[in-house]
């Protein structure tokens, strides 16, 4: 059975300065001309992208894919109003042209500062690459995914069917912006994905999946994505998931298990905690700064400096050097994430989580790698203190208001516990709450934390973030209806 | 055609080319140019305009009996001829380390032209192709003003206008070679009283393929409308009681069912559907995939793999009469092809999906249907489906709506579930209203008013914080 791995400690490589896709002095030159033409802030977001997948399906297709993109953002902001434009034509003729056409949807202005000189941003990369994505060939990957399917068939003699999917991404940026500063940036990732399915003698059917990955290169494959541990998760899940039920409504406690379990803090607690969600109607945690919010066991962080993880990066895409934001503090509500945008409207400070999902993109405030910080409590105490709830491991999914923190979540893999004791598996039970009253409701923190990632959307855009936490309890929540239907 | 439809139409034909130059047993490039032009606003000040110019082609190859992929972003339709032979070694390349694909029709993995493309009628106005700022301003205006002159609407915090105009080319070696090209532009907003202590949303959108004036005034009312029909909601009493399921939240269970519909899903034991001629609903549903429909949201003359766009009858008064397939799934299961391939865009392979999925209108207006409720539930909005497995079929989702008793509606609801499996709904379906509505979205899938015998209902009253 593989758990998800606990953070370990890398020792960070210096910041690479890559190539410039743009000469530096094109870059000044568009931002010279954003200011003159009255814009108050402008930036420049410079991006080529490789990305690969490759598949194997057991007694199946296997399929390879190499993708390519490149292109720039230009952004000019005056007052509260943003303009964007993208062209994947990087020539400083077309590139100006673009900038041209920015300025134009903006309206004229009063022509702003003088010319704008550029200064590198000093920032360290948490996420050096071993064995770059770039250089590696197709076989070798294949034979990792390889090991897995292999291994996922030996786990169990009930799995009938595997999947293993490896994705890999390289991007080098360049982000400079009228304020002079000039950031380069490679970021690599690489994630592993496992499903599984397994078969009983009755005919029913379960479903695993599992896929650890983070920033580096295809070292991640020996270290939080081996293979084997993979596909052996996988197919854990889908044995246990066979024989899963819903769950009886009604008012419950609930133990939520390391990793994974920290999806539904992200949805009730991190989305109503970055700043943009503040104009919301009915945003949970407006005006709260100071204020107690949850047990004093309970400290919330966000960190892009975690070495390796799924959402480090050295800047944020304003060229803000990446830092650890503390959400929660002792139980006490102590910060947001900010971009450029939202501190100014909020007179708060930029926290380094303005974040984009390409050059096509504006950046939003987002997390990273968001997680409550281990605790002082045993994980197996935990469970054994609580004598009739759920405990749940993992979730399929769920909806959240990002303002409120209302939701509606799934329970993917689940367990009912009896006795202090974890009793029968469960499957889609669905939970219903409020992100506010979860976090206030947390009453055990265990010491056991691990981040996995994740992909979050926002306003359709995607961004690769770490989910985390330890054990917790939620002293109660509401189990949503119970399955009327013979399906 | 336009220039740009041309020139994506010879990109992808010099893509094909190219890799049969290389060796490529079979080749397929499909290439697109795209323009999108979207303003956000808060009240009336626009804070956000977007212009995205995005071009590429994405080439699959069939090289030793496997196939390879690879794309490629394009500074311009007309891709310089060193760009597409790099693109073609990448996507042989891929080819080397996969296996031969098994299931071939005729010999062959891509698909073969299968009769002439024909246009839909209705998809691209040449003048909406061009954006006018102004218009953005004009429509942003024009919602707020209708809004705020509804008494008791405290804000109109955001208001989207946009327009995307996208040009698609599809050629492979073995003759196809098809193009298309459509425009639309919409609008939404969203409204906010309040009232008891707490904040309603309500919200609408509208769009159109003509360069026709949006109606954006009535966007704003009923957005404002449904803001203030929803003070005071509370929560739905705890049971099994009958439900009618307005459009817009039917249409995310057909979001649903296009996945349970995947040939390669079903294939593959995924879904909840074992294959056709199984029952699956009530007499009254009946489900059609219509790529066809004039002027349609998700309309277009051919498939992602450039086959001719077909009318297909999915499900019918209860029964499943065809599945979705793609070429490839199609091979894979001995099916005939069905044209049902789909494409998130040119990065991506294709995949069997569906193109203005529907549930066929009944003759019963929505007003009969509820009355006919006597106690129950309207559910106008459902949240949540996203994490519903395909292959179990259950879902519990939160849910907002009309409470109804004796026929007429009693109070606005939220803060409850609504929990079943799919093969309950669908075989609860005890009639169908003739209020077809299409919704924009993943597939534009289209719903009347669906009229449920039973479902578990469980209000979770004394909840705060939704709104």
């Amino acid at each position: 059975m593989t758990e998800p791995r606990a953070i370990e400690p890398v020792a960070t490589g210096s910041h690479g300065a890559e190539s410039e896709l743009v000469p530096r002095a094109v870059l000044e030159q568009i931002l010279t001309e954003l200011r003159r033409a009255g814009a108050e802030y402008g930036d420049v977001f410079v991006e080529d992208r490789r990305a690969r997948s490759l598949l194997l399906e057991e007694d199946s297709a296997s399929y390879g894919s190499y993708g390519s993109q490149r292109g720039a953002g230009i952004r000019a902001v005056r007052g509260d109003t943003s303009v964007h434009a993208c062209t994947e034509r990087l020539s400083p003729s077309e590139l100006l042209s673009t900038a041209r056409r920015v300025v134009e949807l903006l309206g004229t202005g009063v022509p702003n500062g003088s010319d704008i000189r550029l200064a590198p941003v000093t920032a360290t990369t948490p996420s050096p690459v071993r064995t770059p994505s770039d250089s590696a060939s197709w076989s070798a990957r294949v034979g990792y995914l390889e090991r897995a399917v292999a291994a996922g068939r030996a786990a169990d003699p009930m799995i009938t069917g595997l999947t293993a999917r490896l994705f890999e991404s390289a991007h080098d940026l360049q982000i400079a912006t009228t304020e002079g500063s000039y950031a380069t940036e490679h970021r690599s990732r690489l994630r592993l994905r496992v499903q599984a399915t397994a078969r009983d003698r009755r005919g029913r059917t379960g479903h695993g999946s599992w896929a650890p990955g983070g920033t580096g290169g295809l070292e991640l494959l020996e270290r939080v994505a081996r293979p084997e541990e993979v596909a052996a998760e996988a197919a854990r899940q889908a044995v246990v998931l066979l024989d899963a039920r819903p769950a009886p409504a009604g008012e419950r406690t609930m133990v939520v298990g390391p990793g994974v379990g920290g999806v539904l803090l992200h949805e009730v607690c991190g989305h109503p905690l970055e700043a943009d969600c503040l104009h919301l109607p009915g945003a949970a945690f407006d005006g709260m700064l100071g204020s107690r919010v949850a047990d004093d066991r309970v400290t919330i962080i966000d960190d892009q400096t975690v070495p390796a993880a799924w959402g480090s990066a050295a800047v944020d895409d304003e060229a803000t050097v990446a830092s650890r934001t503390v959400l929660v503090d002792g139980g006490v509500l102590a910060g947001y994430l900010h971009d450029r945008d939202t501190a100014r409207t909020f007179a708060g400070r930029r926290t380094g989580n303005a974040r984009r999902a390409s050059f096509r993109h504006l950046p939003v405030p987002r997390m990273t790698n968001t997680f409550i910080a281990a605790g002082d409590d045993d994980p197996d105490e935990i469970i054994g203190e609580t004598p009739d709830g759920i405990y749940a491991r993992s979730f399929s999914g769920g909806v959240a208001d990002p303002a409120t923190g209302s939701f509606t979540f799934t329970v993917r893999e689940g367990y009912r516990i009896t006795n202090g004791k974890l009793a029968e598996p469960l499957a889609d039970v669905a939970i219903v709450g409020n992100g506010r009253e979860v976090l206030s409701g947390v009453d055990r923190v265990g010491h056991d934390l691990s981040l996995v990632p994740s992909v979050c959307g926002k306003e359709g855009q995607k961004a690769m973030v770490s989910v985390g936490q330890p054990t917790i309890r939620v002293r109660s929540v509401t189990v949503g209806g119970s399955d009327v239907g013979t399906g | 055609m336009s220039a740009q439809g041309e020139l994506a139409r010879e990109t992808a034909r010099d893509a094909v080319h190219t890799a049969r130059t290389l060796g490529a047993e079979e080749a397929e490039a499909y290439a697109s140019v795209d323009h999108t032009w979207s303003a956000r606003a808060r009240r009336e000040t626009v804070t956000r305009i977007r212009h995205s110019d995005s071009c590429g082609v994405g080439l699959r190859v069939v090289s030793g009996g496997a196939i390879g992929y690879a794309y490629t972003s394009l500074a311009q339709p007309g891709a310089p001829s060193l760009t597409l032979r790099s693109l073609a070694e990448q996507a042989l390349g891929t080819a080397t380390v996969t296996r031969p694909v098994t299931s071939t029709v005729g010999g062959s993995v891509l698909p073969a032209p299968d009769g002439a493309v024909t246009p839909v009628p209705g998809l691209h106005s040449p003048e909406l192709a061009r954006w006018d700022p102004r218009r953005a301003t004009a429509t942003v205006a024009t919602i707020n003003e209708a809004a705020r002159s509804v008494a008791g609407v405290a804000d109109v915090p955001r208001i989207h206008y946009g327009l995307e105009h996208a040009v698609t080319a599809v050629a492979n070696s073995h003759g196809v070679d098809a193009c298309s090209e459509g425009a639309l532009h919409y609008a939404w907003a969203e409204v906010l009283c309040t009232g008891d202590g707490r904040t309603q949303a309500g919200s609408d959108a509208t769009w159109s393929r003509e360069l026709v004036e949006l109606p954006a005034g009535e966007v704003g009312l009923h957005a404002a409308r449904a803001a203030l029909a929803s003070r005071g909601a509370r929560a739905a009493p705890t049971g099994t009681f009958p439900v009618v399921i307005a459009p817009a939240a039917a249409v995310n269970l057909l979001d649903r069912m296009e996945l349970m519909l995947s040939g390669e899903l079903v294939r593959k034991g995924r879904s909840l559907i074992a294959g056709e001629g199984e029952r699956l609903g009530s007499q009254v549903l009946t489900v059609i995939d219509d790529p066809r429909l004039p002027g349609g949201l998700a309309s277009r003359p051919f498939d992602a793999e450039g086959l001719p766009s077909r009318t297909r009858r999915l499900i019918d008064r209860g029964v499943v009469t065809g599945v979705l397939y793609d070429s490839r799934s199609a091979a894979d299961a001995g099916a005939a092809e069905t044209a049902n391939a789909v494409r998130s865009s040119y990065r991506a392979l294709p995949r069997p999906g569906s193109s203005n999925l529907f549930i066929q209108p009944g003759e019963t207006s929505r007003v009969e249907l509820e009355r006919s409720l006597g106690d129950g539930l309207v559910v106008e909005e459902i949240l949540g489906l996203h994490g519903t497995n395909p292959a179990s079929g259950r879902f519990s989702v939160s849910v907002r709506g009309y409470w109804v008793e004796g026929g007429q509606r009693a109070w606005p609801v939220t803060d409850t579930a609504l929990a079943g499996s799919y093969r309950r709904l669908w075989s609860g379906i005890q009639d169908v209203g003739s209020d077809l509505e299409f919704r924009p979205g993943r597939g534009g899938c289209g719903s009347p008013s669906l009229l449920v015998d039973a479902l578990a209902v469980s209000g979770t009253a004394g909840r705060e914080g939704s709104r």
